[in-house]
């Protein structure tokens, strides 16, 4: 097993439009090859107050991609005099990865609020189109989740309908893809600000053939010992 | 396009120099005694004056020259047309005169020959393609010489050719040096009043131990210490590099450093070098804004926890850690729970081994355990010492202590050119 394989994260990422804001939800897995090197990692980054991304592929390119991105979104912000628009953002993301894209390999999602235009959410896939859409998803994990979106997404659902539709989304999707797991994350972006969620593997609904969650078998270690056995 | 056939194309020309020529002129050197010198461009004493080669040789040489002094040197020279740069002139020159000869040959002997097919070089190629005219020439002779070469410093940045050169050899087969690895086991862990890091000390060449007891928890800054995996070479220059920066960021701001700096200016450079420097490192610190630990993978991408392992050893460390981490740990349940870490990976992991070293951080206070636990005690020792082969005979004993010969001046001047 090659430790120093570079970081990936196979990924589930998601971004939802509601009706007064947006959702973004990750998973936390961060693999390197078959090990995983973060359970607990979070994908979802802030660029500004107002405007977060979701990031998927290569760890090492995503964060230097979002690294840039906040630098140049912060001048931009001096220099207007007020928040950034997330189609700013989202462009700037778009100009890094498509300029870029003979040595990036890293597929984000842009979600966010402005006064302008509401909630927006626009993903930005590998090679460097950027396409603005109701909901967004990406990521290894996301392949399981197309006929999905399909059927239960729909316009004008409230917060509380769109976060479970979310975390409910993540949760399949780590059920099938080994690449996705840990916890799920979610951030809701609405005028009146930022709330971060985080929410257990073990609190997440199960779907068919999934096992409960065991309690650690090393729990045992910390009760007491049992009488020995006696050989009668 | 043609990649087969001119990696043929070269293999055959090296051979030919090598069989043909090298090998010749080294033994002829042995039979005459003389002394070579394998830096000079030619090796042959007795090669027939080539005045191209000699003039490209002069006018390179001089070019360098120029980036040696200042341009307020060489520029006048060059507009008075005086020193170094009259030569330079002269050799360029010559420079184009052989090669608008060699054109204006070439195509006389296409006009004989009829094709010029069989000949590979380029020159064969792009007058078959030309027209014959005069423009043409001049095109020509500036594709031969790559004028530019000479003329135009080269462009920055690091340039990866190398790296895919040595891809290519090591698909045929060739196996490259094997150079010193820490195939390791390093840890770090948050508790309740800072950070505690900890490495094992076994250092490896291959399937070889080279050194027993390494030291693989590297300074950053008073408040900062970075445990290094991966290869040798890259963490300590990796590690040394970033220290430095962090000691002049300090003098400029007057202010203690903080871990975060530390990471993002190796998570940066990691980053420029694509993965190709090896340095898997966790970085632990305390600083004003309270006790940090991060893991810095070779590609550059970061990760922020609470307990970190990294290295060959990792998986049998995080297994400890898993089990018996918990949030809140006092100074010794730390340094114990690190211990046991290292341990499972000295003992369950080839590339790891030897002992443990363990580094305490916490706010305004260091403690650096170096082999803070040795588990693997050389236990046989031959009671009858070493001795020399009875051959050997100790024919005299002179000890001198040199301190006796050394004087130490307090003060004194300071030294002058």
């Amino acid at each position: 097993m090659d430790l120093n394989a570079a970081h990936s994260m196979g990924t589930t990422i998601i971004g939802v439009t509601y009706d007064g804001g947006v959702i973004l939800g990750a998973d936390s897995r961060t693999s390197t090859g078959l090990y995983v090197a973060n359970r607990a990692s979070d994908k979802i980054t802030q660029l500004t107050d107002n405007v977060y991304v979701c990031r998927s592929g290569s760890a090492a390119d995503s964060q230097i991609v979002s690294d840039y991105v906040r630098y140049f979104l912060h001048q931009h912000t001096i220099q207007l005099g007020q928040p950034a628009t997330v189609k700013v953002a989202a462009n700037l993301v778009r100009l890094i990865s498509y300029n870029n894209k003979n040595m990036l390999e890293t597929g984000l999602i842009v979600g966010g609020w402005d006064k302008y235009e509401g909630g927006k959410i626009y993903g930005i896939p590998l090679g460097g189109t950027i396409i603005e859409q109701p909901f967004a998803i990406g990521g290894s994990g996301s392949s399981y989740l197309y006929g999905f979106f399909d059927q239960a997404w729909r316009e004008g659902m409230t917060k509380d309908e769109a976060e479970q539709l979310v975390v409910k989304a993540v949760s399949l999707a780590i059920a099938r893809d080994g690449a996705s797991g840990g916890v799920v994350r979610t951030v809701i972006i609405n005028s009146e600000g930022v709330t971060r969620n985080f929410y257990p593997g073990d609190t997440l609904p199960r779907w068919h053939e999934e096992l409960e969650p065991q309690n650690s078998l090393l729990d045992i270690l910390n009760t007491s010992s049992p009488e020995p056995m006696s050989i009668q | 396009m043609h990649a087969g056939r001119f990696l043929e194309y070269s293999l055959h020309t090296v051979q030919d120099l090598v069989h043909h020529k090298l090998l010749h002129l080294i033994e002829k050197q042995a039979n005459s005694g003389d002394r070579i010198d394998l830096q000079v461009r030619c090796l042959a004493p007795d090669l027939p004056k080539v005045p191209f080669a000699k003039a490209f040789e002069e006018a390179t040489e001089i070019i360098s020259f120029r980036f040696f002094v200042p341009p307020f040197v060489w520029q006048p020279m060059k507009f008075f047309g005086v020193g170094s740069e009259q030569r330079l002139k002269e050799a360029i020159r010559v420079v184009h005169d052989s090669a608008e000869k060699m054109v204006t040959d070439q195509r006389i002997e296409l006009s004989n020959a009829g094709s010029l097919d069989d000949r590979f070089d380029l020159l064969s190629r792009l007058i078959q393609i030309k027209n014959p005219d005069n423009q043409g020439e001049k095109g020509l002779c500036g594709i031969k010489m790559s004028k530019t070469a000479i003329e135009v410093p080269p462009k920055g940045g690091f340039s990866f050719d190398l790296c895919r050169r040595n891809e290519m050899l090591f698909k045929k087969g060739v196996q490259p040096p094997s150079y010193r690895k820490t195939g390791t086991t390093i840890v770090g862990l948050i508790f309740q009043d800072g950070v505690i890091l900890g490495a094992d000390t076994r250092a490896t060449e291959g399937p070889i131990v080279c050194d027993k007891n390494c030291e693989k928890i590297h300074y950053m800054a008073p408040n900062i210490y970075c445990c290094g995996a991966g290869t040798a070479a890259d963490t300590e220059a990796v590690t040394d590099m970033v220290s430095s920066q962090l000691q002049l960021h300090r003098y400029h701001t007057g202010r203690e450093s903080r871990v975060v700096t530390a990471l993002t200016l190796l998570k940066s450079h990691l980053f420029n070098y694509q993965g190709h420097v090896q340095a898997a490192l966790v970085l632990g610190g305390v600083d004003v804004t309270g006790p940090h630990l991060h893991t810095i993978y070779p590609h550059g991408s970061t990760d922020t926890l609470p307990f970190a392992t990294m290295g060959s050893g990792s998986l049998a460390a995080m297994a400890v850690f898993e089990s018996k981490y918990r949030e809140g740990l006092t100074k010794d349940e730390g340094i114990n729970l690190v211990c046991e870490a290292i341990c499972s990976g000295i003992f369950n992991d080839l590339g790891s081994g030897s002992n443990v070293d363990v580094c305490v951080i916490t706010k305004g206070q260091k403690e650096y355990l170096r082999n803070h636990k040795l588990p693997n005690p050389r236990t046989y020792v031959n009671p009858k010492g070493y001795s020399f082969s009875k051959k050997i005979e100790v024919l005299s004993t002179k000890v001198t202590p040199l301190k006796e010969r050394v004087e130490v001046i307090e003060g004194g001047e300071a030294m002058e050119e």
